[in-house]
């Protein structure tokens, strides 16, 4: 699998345009530093102030939880997620300002409860278990070790990640949770020791990152120590609370979803007549997430492979490396092909890349038509070579004024099982927030189009049978307008913000059967259900509507036939 | 209930009319008709091959009118292939010798009546179809209209359809001769349905496609506790070479005795490639770097089993649901056509939604224990027999979305063009429109749904040539040259008309390119005497 080479850009001369690229790009997988303030304020304070991810406006509310119970739960939902997720991370977790210690420098005040592993259910139970009686690992006057264990913890985490220092494919982060906002208590020696630390670890390219708890000493959290640190600007004290919490909101949202890293699938070009081409990125940005089917040997649980193998009637294996005859039984007469001739059915031989066939207004998408999910082009950045950009600019600007799109060929590879597809290039204007944050990112959408052989016409079906069609009449349509106005989901609706209930419940019961919990207890929210109160609202317009209609019966759905009986129907069928 | 069986009778015009060029094309058309017929026909369709304007004359029709001396009645007409069941028979009489016999005189009315007699002999009870191929521009003899009402009264009694297809369209006003040209108009108006091969890129292609009759998933389509009968078809779905044809694997011995070898699944432990092959294996997931090997019973509540159902959440903004946004193959919601009241609803919400640029979105189950799915119908009004309907899209969950940063296009000044590339941009994209005057989509050049998948009919084409004893490659060039040519690049008009534009854009580029190249060399240089001095 192809990984970002962010070399590539790093041309000798990086302007900014060359660094906002390759600042954009991910990394292939994340080692990750939790780092928990068990101080006494953690596990005494009551109420802790979190931001209320659950909702679309900006609210913090108060728990009952003590901030170190809010960081377990963070951790237990960002542990939960990422092992889904992204299973290649590794993650520690270390605790500061406890009692003992536990760590391999003996400094005193640090406890690892994991170094940087891999995630497994069993990492997952082990923290879950050691976490349980966190309270009681402070100890009296731990407050008054003010920065010190933070500096321990530090450069603990600096040591652990120091062995990716030099891996720039791994993002490195420390996650902090704590509810003290000036850590070293105004002593100026052991503050600056404590930003030398972390200056140490921003050159180590460590991302850092603050989950501010609580409210310090009955007072707003301040911003004045921790905003230093993390360069943060922010307006008034609380809001600095809240925008940090809000930032790390996606973090510890509970959604369980396979992360698909940056990384470009393929590296094509787009031809434009016989000599103008345009280097392209082929990025994959929507796809059906499916469950991941693995098969293991029953007994050893051991993950199986497969490979084929072709079996002659009379049980001889085909060697290995034979390349069997491709055939087809066409009334009664076998036809055969070599590899080689099967291999040129399969590929017209036209040009590989995205051939340019010629351009048609916008108006020529159809929705309707299009075999599969969308992919992505962006322009490939060549050293620090810009002619390639400027032109895919130039056609996207144009393109975008005229509301046209490009028709082409594409062949991906040749020999390609896909063999080769027809496609239209819709330029994507970028789209940002308020904020400044990417919505849509700029390039084109490769929409695939079908071919004769793909298209069925069901619609014609009716006409070719000589029957008549009914079309409704004005009060018919009339009552259908005012259901339409009545069921109008609101404005925000989208598809993408709805998590896949299938997948969810799907995760759950993967993660308690590997948890050694209930999966019986495993309930899942269905954002996909109609909305009870919209239809109650519609209640009238939906009768309206039905009435203005002759009756109609909706058969009952047949009953599936249990699995047992399907299987020997079909047997019998097929004696 | 078994589809019925079909008995064709294709009527291929090689007359002196058509030249070398035409007759080649013809007969590629019937080609591809035979051929489809061949692969996906069904297993008692019967066919007969018959040329006319051909040099020499064997039909049934001439044999009798002969015996009662008229010799020279239904003459250059030839029988290639008598009706028979469809094989590689077919296709060998079109790849043969006979084939070759153009340049007599070719008489519509006549091969026609001639087809119509070769199906009324048929003594199966079959659909019977005509196809005449030709330029229609041989002028036939005069024509006796009776003779013509009685030949188009027993092609309606047979229930016999016949298509007629010509390479240039024939209207009023087209140079066709005008007996030859009022006959087929007559014959449109009464029994036949007429096509022109030049509106399609490529018509003898797009005869061998094979077109899957769409079944209907029934539905109650629910909004709150008011249900509509509905169906829910595919309507775009991806055909493959091994959908449309079952592909078999063979072995060839040293002996070259071929035999069929069967493909088989073998699992072995990952850790031990090479290891025994493993027999008792289990389901499993991953969970992190664990697997998670389930049951029967668990995988029984892994998935939440729901009844099939269609379930309406509401109506939205029609410009939130760009193409780009849906995931893959579209289906079409129909009303049930058995209830009147259902067709009347669905009209009613399509015509409401096309009214207020609205879509409907729809959560469906689309068999009894699948998962659910969110769906964007977009309206559809019909019209001259078509139904009001929806085009069903699926839409993606927050898990289907990657959502991956990219640079602005013009975060760098060296990325934004010159007035000069934009204008030259503009320009090419003007110059290689494919639609008509103004944007006109009606006119429109390339259509997707007007074109065969290359490698579909590469195999077709594979199939047919080795069926008919063909030389490799022999009937297929054909298709490469017009085809294939036609998805490598632009057309050449197309090419001329842009050219010049093209040829400057690139120069731009090449110019930049090698400006900086040496503004990169200038600075390596630079770079390097700095380290140079450093050292010293």
């Amino acid at each position: 699998m192809f990984f970002y080479d962010p070399s590539v850009v790093d041309g000798t001369d990086e302007d900014d345009a060359a660094r906002a690229l390759r600042d954009a790009e991910e990394t292939s997988c994340c080692a990750t530093c939790f780092l928990i303030d068990v101080r006494k304020n953690m596990v005494s304070q009551k109420n802790t102030k979190l931001h209320d991810t659950s909702s679309t406006s900006s609210t913090t509310k108060t728990t009952t939880r003590t901030p170190v119970q809010s960081a377990v739960e963070c951790l237990d939902t960002f542990l939960k997620n990422r092992i889904i997720s992204s299973p290649n991370d590794k993650v520690s977790v270390v605790l500061y300002g406890t009692k003992d210690f536990k760590n391999d420098f003996g400094l005193d005040h640090v406890h690892v409860v994991k170094g940087l592993e891999n995630l497994t259910a069993k990492y997952i139970r082990e923290v879950g278990e050691k976490l349980r009686g966190v309270e009681h690992m402070t100890y009296d006057g731990s407050e008054n070790h003010r920065g010190l264990s933070l500096k321990l913890a530090l450069w603990t985490c600096s040591h652990m990640l120091k062995e990716y220092s030099k891996k720039t494919h791994v993002e490195k982060r420390i996650f902090i949770f704590t509810d003290d906002d000036d850590p070293c208590g105004g002593d100026p020696n052991l503050s600056k020791q404590v930003l030398g630390r972390l200056a140490d670890l921003k050159e180590l390219q460590v991302d850092l990152q603050l989950y501010p708890l609580g409210d310090p000493a009955g007072r707003e959290f301040s911003r004045d120590f921790w905003g230093e640190v993390l360069g943060e600007m922010c307006e008034t004290e609380e809001s600095f609370l809240e925008a940090m919490q809000l930032s790390q909101a996606d973090n510890f949202e509970m959604i369980r979803r396979k992360l698909n890293r940056k990384r470009r699938w393929l590296k094509t070009q787009i031809k434009i007549g016989p000599n103008l081409k345009i280097g392209v990125d082929y990025y994959v940005t929507l796809a059906r997430q499916l469950k991941a089917q693995r098969s293991v040997c029953a007994q050893t649980n051991c993950l199986l492979e497969s490979s084929t193998a072709y079996v002659a009637e009379s049980g001889e294996v085909l060697p290995k490396d034979e390349r069997p005859l491709k055939g087809w039984t066409v009334r009664g007469k076998d036809v055969h092909a070599t590899p080689l001739e099967y291999e040129h059915i399969r590929d017209p031989e036209v040009p590989l890349g995205f051939n340019v066939l010629g351009f048609k207004p916008e108006s020529a998408l159809n929705p309707a038509q299009q075999v599969k999910p969308a992919a992505f082009l962006y322009p490939t950045a060549v050293g620090g070579c810009s002619s390639n950009h400027r032109v895919f600019l130039a056609f996207h600007e144009k393109m975008l004024v005229l509301g046209q799109v490009a028709m082409c060929s594409f062949s991906s590879s040749r020999g390609s099982s896909v063999g080769m597809e027809l496609v239209y290039l819709v330029a994507q204007q970028e789209v940002k927030d308020e904020h400044g944050g990417q919505l849509e990112p700029p390039g084109f959408h490769v929409v695939a189009l079908p071919y004769a052989d793909d298209v069925r016409s069901p619609e014609e079906q009716q006409r070719k049978k000589g029957e008549l069609p009914q079309y409704a009449g004005e009060d018919q349509v009339q009552r259908a307008k005012e259901l339409v106005a009545a069921m109008k989901l609101d404005e925000d609706w989208d598809s993408t913000y709805i998590r896949n209930p299938a997948l969810q419940r799907h995760y759950q019961i993967l993660q308690a059967l590997a948890l050694g919990e209930d999966p019986t207890q495993v309930s899942v929210e269905d954002g996909t259900l109609p909305a009870e109160a919209v239809l109650e609202g519609a209640k009238g317009a939906i009768t309206a509507f039905a009435m203005e209609l002759p009756p109609m019966d909706v058969p009952a759905p047949k009953k599936r036939a249990p699995a047992a009986k399907r299987g020997t129907a079909a047997k019998k069928g097929k004696v | 209930m078994a589809p019925r069986a079909e008995s064709l009778v294709v009527a291929v015009d090689v007359g002196r009319t058509l030249g070398e060029e035409g007759a080649k094309e013809v007969l590629r058309i019937a080609r591809s008709i035979v051929t489809h017929k061949v692969l996906y026909g069904g297993k008692n369709d019967s066919v007969c091959v018959v040329l006319f304007g051909a040099a020499s004359t064997r039909n049934a029709l001439h044999d009798e009118m002969a015996s009662d001396g008229q010799p020279d009645q239904y003459v250059n007409i030839l029988v290639l292939k008598d009706l028979s069941k469809v094989g590689s028979e077919d296709l060998e009489a079109l790849a043969g010798e006979e084939a070759l016999l153009w340049g007599g005189t070719s008489d519509h009315l006549d091969v026609l009546t001639v087809a119509f007699d070769v199906l009324c002999k048929d003594p199966l009870k079959s659909a019977k179809r005509i196809v005449v191929i030709s330029d229609f521009m041989g002028p036939i003899k005069e024509v006796d209209g009776d003779f013509v009402g009685a030949v188009v009264a027993g092609i309606q009694e047979k229930a016999c359809a016949v298509e007629l297809v010509s390479l240039a369209p024939i209207t009023e006003s087209s140079p066709h001769p005008p007996e030859t040209r009022d006959l087929v108009l007559h014959l449109v108006d009464t029994v036949a349905s007429l096509e022109c091969a030049s509106d399609a890129k490529d018509y003898a292609s797009l005869r061998g496609v094979k077109h899957p009759v769409s079944v209907a998933v029934k539905h109650g389509l629910a909004i709150g506790s008011f249900e509509v009968p509905v169906g829910v078809y595919k309507k775009v779905s991806k055909a493959s070479m091994s959908t449309n044809l079952k592909v078999s694997n063979f072995y060839k011995d040293e002996r070259g005795d071929v035999w069929s070898v069967k493909r088989e699944t073998e699992f072995r432990r990952r850790d031990d490639p090479d290891g025994s092959v493993v027999t008792d294996k289990a389901k499993a997931f991953p969970y992190g770097k664990d697997l998670i090997p389930v049951d029967e019973a668990v995988t029984g509540y892994l998935a939440k089993a729901e009844e099939k159902s269609l379930r309406v959440l509401g109506f939205h903004e029609r410009g939130e649901f760009p193409q780009h946004r849906f995931l893959g193959s579209s289906y079409a919601l129909l009303a049930d056509p058995k209830s009147k009241g259902a067709q009347l609803a669905v009209s009613a919400l399509v015509r409401a939604c096309e009214d207020e640029d609205q879509v409907m979105v729809a959560r469906r189950i689309a068999r009894g224990g699948a998962d659910p799915s969110l769906c964007a119908l977009v309206p559809r009004v019909g019209g001259e027999g078509i139904p009001d309907h929806f085009v069903m899209c699926t839409l993606p969950f927050r898990e289907d979305i990657r959502e991956y940063p990219f640079a602005s296009l013009n975060a760098s000044e060296k990325w934004v063009p010159s007035e000069e590339e934009l204008g030259l941009a503009g320009r090419i994209i003007g110059e290689m429109s494919l639609a008509g005057e103004d944007g006109d989509l009606s006119a429109e050049q390339l259509v997707p749904e007007r074109m065969a998948n290359p490698s579909i009919l590469n195999m077709n084409g594979f199939i047919a040539e080795k069926l008919a004893g063909a030389p490799n490659g022999n009937l297929q060039q054909a298709t490469r040259s017009n085809y294939l040519k036609t998805l490598s690049g632009p057309a050449e008009e197309i090419l001329a008309r842009a050219g010049p534009h093209l040829e400057r854009l690139a120069e731009l580029m090449h110019v930049q390119k090698k400006e900086e190249g040496e503004a990169g060399g200038v600075k390596q240089e630079a770079k390097e005497e700095r380290v140079k001095e450093e050292k010293d």
